[in-house]
């Protein structure tokens, strides 16, 4: 995981060392600023056009200021409450149920965005690269949804110790279903430069000391849920990290 | 003859930014797009129009300490909307903006930080190949280090579209690598 983002961060430092000259050159073929003027010569009407558009911004904003410090505050009373809540052990259990049923269930994800219709990639083109030592693949069908897929990563018995389950869905599929959750543990992170949300949950479920975890992460064509039932954030995240398509 | 001042310091306000941009910067964006839209003065108008809306709603993110970067960025997202125009009027024949673009070279490069002159050149050559749909995101995030939520509202474009693109563009670089078997 440590080679690919020292490579990762060496590609990186090429790549802005190259756009830069790129851009240094191709300053070379724009006019300049003097032919432009004469070929294009400003004028004050525009001039005070474009700036009374930025005085309603400005407008604008200073409103915008004032609803999040309100936003802010209510935001801070909830995860105060729901913090506390959490305290109770018959809340994390139920909210650990709702992370093993949300595996089975295949919810959906939606990124909210139009898609980009060329390169568009669909969910037989993901590969799971990376399959922890002692736990074996199984891909499941889902019933009445040919474009979804579900993977589970278990050892080869009933027990389901640790479990990873891993649903696949094209990201502009409607769905009611899932949001942002808003439990104090949620993080916002990155997988492979796409954003991702990773939630962490400690509970127990009859006495027994459980852990899951969930990363959702993808892009304008796919999106992708993981949930782990005790494995550790490292090896999550190495799993979401060699998925790739 | 126009004088054309030093950078901003960039204490300004919104205000003094967009008056700096629009004096400077205004003709050059305009002559920009009238490239791409085949000279329609009418057309390169509009898409200057969406160009420094753009620019205004973004004027917060916007570094203008440096004149000759900033310069570069106006042309960009002039560029871009112009493109946009082009692409929503669907004129196949509009001229584009000539860049030097060594596309046919199609040798690539080491993904290393030390290269050769010759590789440099040639990677030089694989980004003018790229797409511009590819290219001027991966242009604001690596040249200008903005953020994907200030390349997709300097773009027009959705934040997760900005980050795929900037992803894919990334990859077809080093695609090319790989196919020249420099990539490991």
């Amino acid at each position: 995981m440590n080679n690919k983002r020292n490579k990762n961060e060496r590609d990186d430092i090429l790549l802005k060392r190259a756009f830069e000259e790129y851009l240094l050159r191709a300053d070379d073929s724009l006019p300049t600023d003097e032919e432009a003027y004469e070929e294009f010569p400003p004028s004050e009407e525009d001039r005070l056009y474009y700036l009374g558009k930025v005085k309603k911004r400005e407008r604008a904003s200073s409103a915008a200021k004032i609803l999040k410090r309100v936003a802010a505050i209510v935001l801070a009373a909830v995860s105060v409450t729901f913090g506390a809540l959490m305290m109770d052990e018959n809340v994390r259990a139920a909210v650990t149920r709702s992370v093993v049923s949300l595996v089975d269930s295949g919810v959906k994800v939606k990124f909210m965005v139009p898609r980009d219709q060329d390169d568009q990639k669909k969910t037989s083109d993901v590969t799971i690269g990376y399959v922890p030592e002692g736990l074996a693949v199984k891909e499941l069908h889902v019933d009445d949804h040919p474009n979804y897929r579900v993977v589970h990563i278990s050892e080869m018995n009933d027990i389901f110790d640790t479990f990873v389950g891993i649903s696949i869905f094209p990201s502009d599929e409607v769905d009611p279903g899932f949001s942002q959750p808003t439990w104090e543990k949620v993080y916002m992170s990155e997988i492979n430069g796409m954003d991702a949300f990773m939630v962490d949950v400690e509970s127990e479920i009859d006495g027994k000391p459980i852990s899951g975890r969930s990363i959702v992460f993808g892009d304008e064509d796919i999106s992708i849920m993981i949930c782990g039932i005790n494995i550790s954030h490292e090896e999550l995240v190495k799993i979401a990290e060699n998925i790739e398509w | 003859m126009i004088v054309f001042s030093t950078p901003l310091s960039g204490k300004q306000s919104d205000r003094e930014i967009i008056d700096y941009i629009y004096r400077q910067f205004f003709p050059l964006m305009r002559s920009v797009a009238a490239r791409v839209l085949s000279g329609n003065v009418q057309d390169a108008e509009d898409a200057v129009h969406d160009a420094m809306i753009k620019i205004i709603k973004n004027v917060g993110v916007i570094d203008v300490s440096d004149r000759k970067k900033l310069r570069n960025l106006c042309c960009i997202i002039a560029r871009n909307c112009a493109l946009d125009r082009l692409r929503s009027m669907d004129r196949k024949n509009a001229l584009t903006v000539e860049i030097p673009d060594d596309a046919e070279d199609e040798r690539t490069l080491p993904d290393e930080s030390a290269v050769s002159e010759e590789a440099f050149e040639t990677i030089l050559a694989a980004i003018g190949s790229l797409p511009e749909k590819y290219r001027y995101p991966c242009i604001l995030k690596y040249v200008y280090e903005y953020k994907n939520k200030d390349i997709a509202a300097l773009l027009g474009i959705p934040e997760m579209t900005a980050g795929t693109r900037i992803r894919r563009g990334k990859l077809l670089l080093q695609d090319k690598l790989r196919k020249e078997g420099y990539h490991e």
